[in-house]
C-alpha cells in the first residue's frame, strides 16, 4: 500500500506541475481575440449605421407612408399592417452590438482617440436617435453594461431622456472634433466610408442631425440654431456610397430585388409615384415644376435588374443629406414666420434639383423642372395654393411635402407623418392606408421579438404599432 | 488464449491462497479438460465450506491437505463447470471440467480495459459476440449491433453506402453536444465523427450523407463489442461519457500454430421501400390540360391522350441529346400515352453489388503472438453511380519482453473512397428531382446542345422536366441523371489508428500499465455541380474542396494494485492518470461561376476569377488531463461494491470537474438457499455522474469579419476591403461541462442451470447544465451567449433475456429477447427558447421545454380549445398560422428486439426480429408529392356517389367522375382535389405541415442468416469451411410506405423523423464463405 501512495502523490505532482499550460489551448484560433486598432472597427459601426436607416425597417416604414407596396410574402404580410416584432430584431442588433458595443471596444482599445472618439459618437447619436423615434423608449444609460450576462436586464429610458441624450452625445461629437489635435490615420480615414476622414463634415452632419432631432421634438427655434452650421453643400452630405458589384458592396435595396425575395414589393402604382406623375391631376406638377425625371429615377420595381436609379447597385444612399438641411431649415422659417426666408430655402434646393447633379436621369429623353417659387405662389390661388389656404400653411406645405419626395428611402416621411398628425393635419401628405380595414396610420415599429423574450424591463403593455410614441402625443 | 487465461488466473488465485496451513492428510490428482483433454494449470480446488484451497499447477496437477474423510472439493475454473466431488476415502481425485459455454461469455472488459467476470459487475452492459456483431460478409459495424441490446437505439439514416449512423443509448442527454456514444477500442478513444456534406456542414438539411468513422474499422478484427449505458460505468471517461460508452476489443494472436482464415462475401443491396408514383396524369399545373414544363403533374389524363407521336415545333429551337445525339424539337401538343415511371426510375436505380474479403492471420508462442488482417470492401450503392471502398490493414503484436513485462502494439491503416449522391431538401438532389418529374417525361436526354431560333449554340445544358427544351441556364430541379452523371461528391480518407501497451508486473499484487493511442484521419471531400446544375449558387458552377484532419492522441498510466484485506475482503484498486488531445483543421476552397463550362473538378483559382474563390479554415484543438481511479471490494463474491472517479480538466472548461460513481451488487443466492432452479440471483445499484465537456474555444468574444443583414439585403466588411466586428455572441468564460447524473438499479436473475436468464433495469437520469445558445436582452450589446443551462431527463426500463432452449452435440436452440422503453423530457430551457435541429425544414424537430427532444414543431390545424379542428364554409381544415405547434414525437415509446438461433450438426439459423413502437414520423416527401400530383395516392379517378364541394366550395353533383379523394374533417365528407392539394400542401408557412406527422412505428426482420460449417472430408490443411446466406431489413411492417422508417433527413444527431426527398434505405442479401486453415 505504501507503493499506491507513493504513486497517487507523484501522479498528483505531475498533474499540478504540467498540466495547466499543456491544457492552455482554448484561445481561439480561428477569429481574433482581440484586434490592434480601433479604427478597424469603424467601417463595421458605419456599415450597421447604414443598414438601421437603408434596411428592413427603412421599408417597412415605406409600406407605410405610400412608397412602396408589399406584394407577396413577409413583404406582403408587413403591407397589411401584420408587422411582427421578429421583423424589428436585426436592426435592434445592428445598434446595440453593431454600434454601441464596437464604440466602447474602440474606446477601450484606442485610449487616444481624438478625432475617431468625436465620428464615433457622432455615428452613434445618429443611430440612437433614428432608434427613439422609431421605438420610443429605448434602453440607453443601461445598455450595453460592462458585465453583460443572463442576469443582466438593462432598463429602458423614456424617449424624452433619449432624445436629450443623444443631443449631448452630438454636441460632445462636435466639440471632440473641434478640439482634435489629429485627423484619423490613413487606414483610418479608409475605413470612414461616409466621409474619408474629413472633420469638418462630420461636424456639419452632426449639426443637421441636432436640427433633425429638435425638429422631432418640435423645437424649431432650437432647430433653426443648428441647420445654419448643417450640411452645407449637396457634396457634404452623409451617404452609404456603394463601391462594387457584388451584394455585399452594394445598395441595400438593390441587394433585396436581386435576392430571392425579387418580386415581393414593388413602387409600382404607390402613392408616391403618382404623386410625382405629370400625368397625374392631384400630382406635385405644374407650371415650375416637372418631376418626370425625378420619378423615374426614384423608382423601384421590385423586379431586380435595375441599372440605374435609386435601386441600382451603385446608387448612393443619403444618411443626413444636405436637402434634408435646407428642408429643416425652410420648415423652421415658416414656423418662426420668416415666410420669404423659407421659400429662399426652398429655392436654394429646387436650384439643387435643377442642376441635374441631385439624381441620375434614368431614361434619356426625361425632362425635369424646379423652377424659383414667389411668395405669390403660395398666396390665395397661386400655384401652390389653388385651395386658398393661409399663405404660411401653403409654404409650410410644400416644404413638407418636399420632405416627403426628398425624403425618398429615408424616414423622413414616416417621421413627419407622426410629428405632423396631431399639430399640423392639415399640410401632411395625404397618402392612403393599405387596407380598407385599416383606421389609423402606423405611429411606431414594434420591440424586436429578441428583446422581448429576454428582457422584463421592455414597456408593459407592449406598444402595437398604432401606439403614439411619447414625442408625439 | 485460454492459456493466457490460465495464467492470468495463476496469478489470481495464487494470491487468495498464498498461505497453507498444516493438515492431516494430503489428496492429489489432476484436472484435464473435457473439451481436448488437455491438463488445466490454475483450477481453483477448495474445500468447500473453507478458505482451504490450492490451485493445480502448470501439469494440472495439485495436492491439497485435508483434515478428515469429510466433505468435498470444488474445482472451479473461470469458463469451465464448476465440480463438486466428496472426498470420501480417496487420496488420488481426478478431475474432468467441460467447458460452461454459458461462463464464458459472462467475461466482460471493464471500462478501463481489464477483464472481469460479469457476475461481479454491478452496472448495465450489453455484450455482443464477436461473431455476432456483424452477419459474415458484411461491412457495416454499426448496423451490425441493432437490434442486439436493451437501451441502445441504431438507426441507419441513410441507405447510402458506407453512410453513416445514428446511435443512441438511453435518449438524448444534450442539446449541443455531441450525440454519439464514446467509443474505446483496446482502451484507447476511437474518433466516430460524422462530419455532414455540403462542405460547410452548415445545410444539414441537404448536401451528401457522410459516414460515421466507427465504420472505418475492419469487424472481423472485432473480439467483444460491448455497450456501457449507465453513467457509472462511464464516470471513468468523464467530460466524454454522457452519451454511453462502446467499449470494442480487438483480436490478438494466439499461441499456436498459425491459423490463417480467409472470408468473402458477396452482397446484393435492393431498395428497400419505394415511393409510389402516379402514371395517369400528365404535366400541368391547373387541372385537366397537359402544361410544358409545368411545375406539377396536375395535367391531362394520359389515357385520353390520342396515341401517337407529339406534336412539335420543328421551325426554331431545338436540342441535341449528349446521350445519343438525338434532336428533340419543342412539343407543343402531348399526343403519346407513354410514360416513364419504371424507366426513369431504373435509371437511377439498380440491384447493387458489393464484394468483401478479409483475411487474417494469427499465431505465436509463450512469448510472441500475433496477428494481422486484412480487408477490402468494394461496394456499390443501389442510386447508380454511388459507391464505397475501403481497405483495412491490421496488425498487432504482442510479446513478453521480461518475465514481468509485456508490449501489446497494434496498428490499422485504413483507406476508404466514396462517391455518393445529393440528397435531401436539394434541387441538385437525386431523389427531388425523380419524383417531382411528371410521369409523362422521359429524363434520358438529360444534357445536350440547345440551339435557339437564331441558331445560337449551348453546349453542355441540363433538360430537366421543368426545362425540356433545355431552353434556360436554369434549370429549376435537376434531371436525376444530371446529379448521377455530371456531380461529384467524393470522400477519400486514409485514417491511421496506432496503439502501443506495456504491462509492467512489480509483483504478482501490482501491474503498472502505460497505454497510448494515436488517431489520424484526413477526409478530402470534393462536392463538385457543373454549370448549369439546378440553383441558383450552382448555376454557372460550384466547387467546393474541402480537407479534414484529425487527430487525437491519448496516453493513460494505470496502476493495478489487488490486494485480499482480510480473507474474506479482496480489493481491487486501480488508478490513473490520462492525457488525451484533440485537433481537428478544416479548409474549405469554394469557388463559383466558373469562367467556362468545366467539367472537371481542377484547381478552383484555375476555374474561377479571383473574386469567385474563396477559403476558410477552421481548426478546433481540445485537451484534456484525467485522474481517475476505481476500487472494488469483494466481500465473500457476494457483496460487491465498487467505488470510482474521475478527477477532470479540461481545456473548454473553467474549473476541474469530478465525476464519482458508486456500484453496489449483491449475490442474494449466496446468501441465503434458495430453490435449486434459481441459479444466480443478483440485486444491483449504481449512481453515476457522466458529462459533457464543451465545445472549443468558446470562452472568448471574438472579431469577425462581420455583415450586416436585415431581410436579404446584406452588406458586408468582407466586400468592403475588410474590417472587424465583436461578434454578437457573448464569450463564455465560465463554462462547466453539462452533467448526467443517473441512478439505476436492476436484477440479474438465472434458472436452470443458468439456461433461462433475465436481467432487468430501471434507471433515470437528469442533464443538469446542459449547453445550449441561450439569448441575451440584445440591449446588452450580445443577442447570444452559449452557457449552462438546460434540464434533460431519461427514465427507461431495460429487460434483457435468453433461454437456451437445448444445447447438444447435435441440436442447439436458443432465444433471446430485448425491451426497453425510454421517457425523455426537456424539462428546462432557459428563456423558454426552441432549439431547432432540422435547419431549414418545414417541420422542425426541437428542444422546447416541456417536451421530449426532438418533437415535431411546426404550422399545423386550427383547433379549438378542445383540440378539434376548425373548419370553414365549406368543411375544409384551416391552418393555424399564429404560430408553430407541437405535432408528433419521434422518440418511440418502447423498441424490442427478439432472435431465435438454431443449429443442428453444421447448420446454424439466425433470426432477428426488431420492432420499435409509438414513434412519430413526418412523411413530408409524400406530403410534398402530393402538391405535385405524382404521389400515387393523388393519381386516381373517383366517380362519386354525392354531392361534393372542393376547397374552393365548387360542387361536383354525384356521379361526376373527378381525380382526387374523398375525406371527412369533421363537417361530412369533401372532395379533396387539386384546389385542396395545392392551397394546403406545398412549400413552407402557412401549409398544413402538421398533416405530414404519422405513426412511424416498424417491425422488421432486421437480420436472418443460414450457415453450414464443413469440418470433415476437407484437405488436410483445412481446418473448416463455412458458407452461408444472409440478409438484412428483409422485411419491414410499418405504415410508411415510401421510405424506410429509419431513414432520416438530417441524418446522425438531433434531429429526426424526418423523410424530405432523404435517399432510401436498402435490403440486402448476402451470399458468404469462410475457410480457415
Amino acid at each position: 500500500m505504501k507503493m499506491l501512495k507513493h504513486i497517487i502523490i507523484a501522479l498528483t505532482l505531475v498533474i499540478m506541475s504540467s498540466c495547466s499550460d499543456w491544457l492552455d489551448v482554448n484561445e481561439n484560433p480561428n477569429a481574433l481575440t482581440e484586434v490592434p486598432s480601433g479604427e478597424l472597427l469603424l467601417k463595421g459601426t458605419l456599415l450597421a449605421n447604414t443598414q438601421i436607416h437603408k434596411g428592413h425597417l427603412l421599408r417597412s416604414s415605406m409600406y407605410y407612408t405610400g412608397g412602396l407596396i408589399g406584394l407577396q410574402l413577409v413583404q406582403n404580410t408587413i403591407y397589411i399592417y401584420n408587422f411582427t416584432p421578429g421583423d424589428a430584431n436585426s436592426n435592434w442588433t445592428h445598434l446595440y452590438n453593431g454600434i454601441l458595443v464596437q464604440n466602447n471596444k474602440i474606446k477601450e482599445i484606442s485610449p487616444d482617440l481624438d478625432a475617431l472618439e468625436g465620428i464615433i459618437d457622432i455615428n452613434a447619436a445618429m443611430a440612437l436617435g433614428t432608434a427613439t423615434t422609431i421605438w420610443g423608449d429605448i434602453p440607453y444609460t443601461e445598455a450595453i453594461p460592462d458585465n453583460p450576462g443572463l442576469t443582466v436586464k438593462p432598463a429602458y429610458d423614456n424617449q424624452v431622456d433619449v432624445y436629450s441624450d443623444v443631443q449631448d452625445l452630438l454636441d460632445k461629437g462636435i466639440t471632440t472634433l473641434q478640439n482634435a489635435a489629429t485627423s484619423l490615420s490613413g487606414d483610418g480615414k479608409d475605413a470612414d466610408i461616409f466621409y474619408g476622414g474629413d472633420l469638418a463634415l462630420w461636424i456639419e452632419a452632426a449639426h443637421t442631425l441636432k436640427a433633425r432631432n429638435y425638429l422631432l421634438t418640435k423645437d424649431y427655434a432650437a432647430a433653426l440654431t443648428e441647420v445654419v452650421n448643417g450640411i452645407s453643400d449637396p457634396a457634404n452630405t452623409m451617404a452609404y456610397r456603394p463601391i462594387g458589384s457584388v451584394s455585399g458592396n452594394s445598395n441595400v435595396i438593390f441587394n433585396l430585388v436581386e435576392s430571392s425575395r425579387a418580386g415581393d414589393m414593388t413602387a409600382n402604382g404607390t402613392f408616391f409615384q403618382d404623386l410625382l406623375d405629370p400625368a397625374n391631376a392631384n400630382g406635385r406638377n405644374h407650371a415650375k415644376t416637372d418631376e418626370t425625371a425625378r420619378r423615374n429615377f426614384m423608382y423601384i420595381s421590385g423586379d431586380g435588374g435595375s441599372a440605374d436609379g435609386i435601386d441600382a447597385a451603385d446608387a448612393v444612399m443619403p444618411l443626413v443629406s444636405y436637402e434634408e438641411n435646407l428642408l429643416i431649415w425652410a420648415e423652421c422659417l415658416v414656423r418662426t414666420g420668416d415666410n420669404l426666408g423659407a421659400i429662399a430655402k426652398l429655392n436654394e434646393l429646387r436650384a439643387h434639383l435643377r442642376s441635374g447633379n441631385a439624381f441620375n436621369v434614368v431614361n434619356g429623353g426625361d425632362t425635369f423642372l424646379y423652377d424659383d417659387f414667389v411668395l405669390a405662389d403660395f398666396q390665395a390661388a397661386g400655384i401652390e395654393n389653388v385651395d386658398a389656404i393661409a399663405e404660411d400653411r401653403a409654404i409650410l406645405r410644400e416644404i413638407i411635402e418636399e420632405r416627403y419626395v426628398s425624403g425618398y428611402t429615408s424616414y423622413m416621411p414616416f417621421n413627419d407623418m407622426r410629428r405632423l398628425k396631431k399639430s399640423d393635419a392639415d399640410v401632411i401628405v395625404p397618402f392612403p392606408l393599405n387596407t380598407a380595414t385599416a383606421t389609423a396610420n402606423v405611429e411606431r415599429l414594434l420591440y424586436p421579438r429578441s428583446e422581448i423574450d429576454t428582457n422584463p424591463n421592455v414597456p408593459s403593455p407592449l406598444p402595437d404599432i398604432f401606439t403614439v410614441t411619447t414625442v408625439n402625443q | 488464449m485460454k492459456k493466457y487465461l490460465l495464467l492470468s488466473a495463476v496469478f489470481v488465485f495464487g494470491l487468495i491462497f498464498n498461505e497453507s496451513r498444516a493438515q492431516n492428510r494430503a489428496i492429489t490428482g489432476k484436472v484435464t479438460s473435457a473439451t481436448d483433454g488437455s491438463t488445466m494449470p490454475g483450477v481453483n480446488v477448495v474445500l468447500k465450506g473453507t478458505t482451504n484451497g490450492t490451485i493445480t499447477d502448470v501439469d494440472g496437477k495439485y495436492t491439497l491437505s485435508v483434515p478428515s474423510e469429510d466433505g468435498s472439493l470444488v474445482f472451479s475454473f473461470v469458463g469451465m463447470t464448476t465440480e463438486e466431488i466428496a472426498i470420501g476415502s480417496r487420496s488420488v481425485i481426478d478431475v474432468v471440467l467441460s467447458e460452461d459455454a454459458e461462463q464464458l461469455e459472462e467475461v466482460v472488459i471493464s471500462a478501463l480495459g481489464f477483464k472481469e467476470k460479469r457476475d461481479n459487475m454491478s452496472s448495465t452492459y450489453s455484450k455482443i459476440d464477436a461473431d455476432k456483431v456483424l452477419q459474415r460478409g458484411e461491412n457495416k459495424v454499426i448496423d451490425g449491433i441493432g437490434g442486439k441490446m436493451s437501451g441502445v437505439r441504431i438507426s441507419g439514416t441513410t441507405g447510402d453506402p458506407g453512410g453513416g449512423a445514428n446511435i443512441q443509448i438511453r435518449g438524448q442527454s444534450t442539446i449541443s453536444g455531441e450525440t454519439q456514444p464514446l467509443i474505446i477500442v483496446d482502451g484507447v478513444p476511437l474518433n466516430n465523427d460524422y462530419i455532414r456534406g455540403g462542405a460547410s456542414g452548415a445545410d444539414s438539411d441537404a448536401g451528401v450523407s457522410q459516414q460515421s468513422r466507427l465504420n472505418d474499422i475492419n469487424p472481423d478484427d472485432i473480439a467483444s463489442f460491448q455497450v456501457f449505458k449507465g453513467a457509472s460505468a462511464g464516470a471513468l471517461y468523464g467530460s466524454r461519457g454522457i452519451n454511453g460508452v462502446i467499449v470494442i476489443t480487438t483480436k490478438r494472436g494466439q499461441a499456436g500454430k498459425a491459423k490463417v482464415t480467409y472470408s468473402s462475401g458477396l452482397t446484393v443491396d435492393k431498395i428497400s421501400r419505394r415511393h409510389a408514383l402516379q402514371s395517369n396524369f400528365g404535366q400541368g399545373n391547373n387541372g385537366g390540360t397537359w402544361s410544358r414544363d409545368a411545375q406539377r403533374s396536375w395535367g391531362d389524363k394520359i389515357a385520353d391522350r390520342t396515341g401517337g407521336a407529339d406534336d412539335v415545333d420543328d421551325t426554331g429551337e431545338y436540342f441535341v441529346s449528349d446521350t445519343g445525339g438525338e434532336i428533340l424539337y419543342p412539343i407543343i401538343g402531348k399526343n403519346s400515352k407513354e410514360t416513364y415511371l419504371d424507366s426513369n426510375f431504373d435509371q437511377v436505380f439498380r440491384t447493387a453489388i458489393s464484394w468483401d474479403h478479409k483475411l487474417s492471420l494469427s499465431g505465436g508462442n509463450e512469448n510472441t503472438n500475433y496477428y494481422f488482417s486484412v480487408g477490402r470492401a468494394d461496394q456499390q450503392g443501389i442510386i447508380r453511380n454511388a459507391d464505397y471502398e475501403k481497405t483495412n490493414l491490421t496488425v498487432a503484436l504482442t510479446q513478453k519482453l521480461t518475465d514481468r513485462l509485456k508490449m501489446d502494439v497494434k496498428s490499422n491503416f485504413i483507406t476508404s473512397s466514396s462517391n455518393r449522391m445529393q440528397t435531401g431538401s436539394n434541387t441538385a438532389g437525386v431523389y427531388l428531382g425523380l419524383l417531382r418529374t411528371s410521369p409523362d417525361f422521359d429524363i434520358t436526354h438529360y444534357i445536350g446542345d440547345h440551339v435557339s431560333g437564331g441558331g445560337v449554340v449551348t453546349p453542355g445544358r441540363q433538360r430537366s422536366y421543368r426545362r425540356s427544351r433545355a431552353n434556360s441556364d436554369n434549370a429549376i430541379y435537376n434531371n436525376p441523371n444530371w446529379t448521377l452523371n455530371e456531380q461529384i461528391n467524393t470522400a477519400e480518407v486514409s485514417r491511421f489508428i496506432g496503439s502501443a501497451e506495456f504491462t509492467y508486473s512489480i509483483n504478482d499484487n501490482i501491474k503498472l500499465i502505460s497505454r497510448s493511442g494515436a488517431d489520424y484521419y484526413t477526409d478530402s471531400r470534393i462536392y463538385f455541380f457543373p454549370y448549369y446544375t439546378a440553383g441558383a449558387d450552382r448555376r454557372y458552377g460550384l466547387l467546393e474542396d474541402e480537407v479534414i484532419n484529425n487527430k487525437e492522441y491519448n496516453t493513460d498510466l494505470l496502476a493495478n494494485f489487488n490486494y485480499d484485506i482480510t480473507s474474506d475482503i479482496s480489493n481491487s484498486t486501480t488508478i490513473g492518470y490520462g492525457l488525451n488531445s484533440r485537433f481537428r483543421k478544416r479548409n474549405l476552397i469554394t469557388a463559383d461561376n466558373f469562367i467556362a463550362n468545366f467539367r472537371d473538378p481542377l484547381d478552383p483559382s484555375e476555374i474561377s476569377a479571383q473574386q469567385n474563390v474563396s477559403s476558410s479554415v477552421g481548426r478546433t484543438n481540445r485537451r484534456y488531463t484525467r485522474l481517475y481511479g476505481t476500487t472494488n471490494f469483494d466481500f465473500k463474491e457476494m457483496i460487491l461494491l465498487t467505488l470510482g472517479g474521475s478527477f477532470e480538466n479540461h481545456s473548454s472548461l473553467a474549473d476541474p470537474f469530478f465525476y464519482p460513481s458508486v456500484e453496489l451488487g449483491w449475490i442474494f443466492n449466496k446468501s441465503f438457499s434458495l430453490p435449486e432452479w434459481l441459479s444466480f440471483g443478483k440485486a444491483r445499484f449504481t449512481y453515476g455522474q457522466v458529462g459533457n465537456a464543451p465545445g472549443a474555444h468558446a470562452e472568448q468574444t471574438v472579431y469577425e469579419v462581420g455583415s450586416f443583414s436585415s431581410f436579404s439585403d446584406g452588406i458586408s466588411l468582407a466586400d468592403w476591403g475588410g474590417g472587424y466586428q465583436l461578434n454578437e455572441n457573448l464569450g463564455n468564460a465560465n463554462l462547466k461541462p453539462e452533467v448526467k447524473t443517473e441512478i439505476e438499479y436492476g436484477l440479474d436473475l438465472r434458472f436452470f442451470q443458468n439456461r433461462f436468464k433475465i436481467s432487468a433495469t430501471r434507471y433515470t437520469n437528469e442533464i443538469a447544465d446542459a449547453l445550449l445558445q441561450i439569448g441575451l436582452a440584445p440591449s446588452l450589446g450580445y443577442d447570444g451567449i452559449y452557457a449552462n443551462g438546460a434540464t434533460i431527463e431519461n427514465k427507461g426500463f431495460e429487460l434483457e433475456t435468453g433461454y437456451q432452449i437445448i444445447d447438444n452435440d447435435t441440436w442447439k436452440a436458443s432465444v433471446f429477447a430485448n425491451y426497453s422503453k425510454n421517457k425523455n423530457m426537456v424539462t428546462d430551457i432557459p428563456g423558454g427558447s426552441v432549439i431547432n435541429f432540422a435547419p431549414g425544414s418545414s417541420v422542425q424537430s426541437v428542444a422546447i421545454e416541456g417536451y421530449p427532444m426532438g418533437v415535431f414543431y411546426t404550422q399545423s390545424f386550427l383547433n379549438d380549445e378542445n383540440g378539434k379542428h376548425v373548419l370553414d364554409a365549406n368543411g375544409f381544415p384551416q391552418v393555424d398560422v399564429s404560430g408553430n405547434q407541437v405535432v408528433g414525437d419521434p422518440n418511440p415509446d418502447w423498441r424490442g428486439g427478439l432472435g431465435f438461433n438454431a443449429g443442428y450438426k453444421g447448420f446454424n439459423f439466425n433470426i432477428l426480429f426488431e420492432t420499435s413502437q409509438g414513434n412519430d414520423y413526418s412523411e413530408r416527401t409524400k406530403f410534398i408529392l402530393q402538391f405535385f400530383g405524382t404521389h400515387e395516392s393523388v393519381g386516381n379517378e373517383i366517380t362519386l356517389t354525392e354531392d361534393l364541394v372542393n376547397y374552393k366550395g365548387d360542387v361536383f353533383t354525384s356521379g361526376t367522375v373527378v381525380r382526387g379523394n374523398v375525406h371527412d374533417w369533421g363537417a361530412g365528407n369533401v372532395l379533396l382535389d387539386e384546389q385542396y392539394y395545392e392551397a394546403l400542401q406545398g412549400f413552407g408557412d402557412g401549409k398544413l405541415n402538421g398533416a405530414t406527422v404519422v405513426d412511424g412505428s416498424w417491425t422488421r426482420i432486421r437480420e436472418a442468416s443460414i450457415t453450414y460449417t464443413l469440418k470433415k472430408g476437407l484437405p488436410k490443411t483445412i481446418d473448416n469451411i463455412e458458407i452461408g446466406v444472409s440478409g438484412r431489413n428483409l422485411a419491414i411492417w410499418s405504415d410508411i410506405k415510401g421510405n424506410d422508417p429509419d431513414i432520416n433527413q438530417f441524418g446522425v444527431g438531433l434531429g429526426q423523423g424526418i423523410d424530405y426527398f432523404s435517399n432510401p434505405g436498402t435490403r440486402s442479401y448476402t451470399f458468404s464463405i469462410k475457410a480457415t486453415f
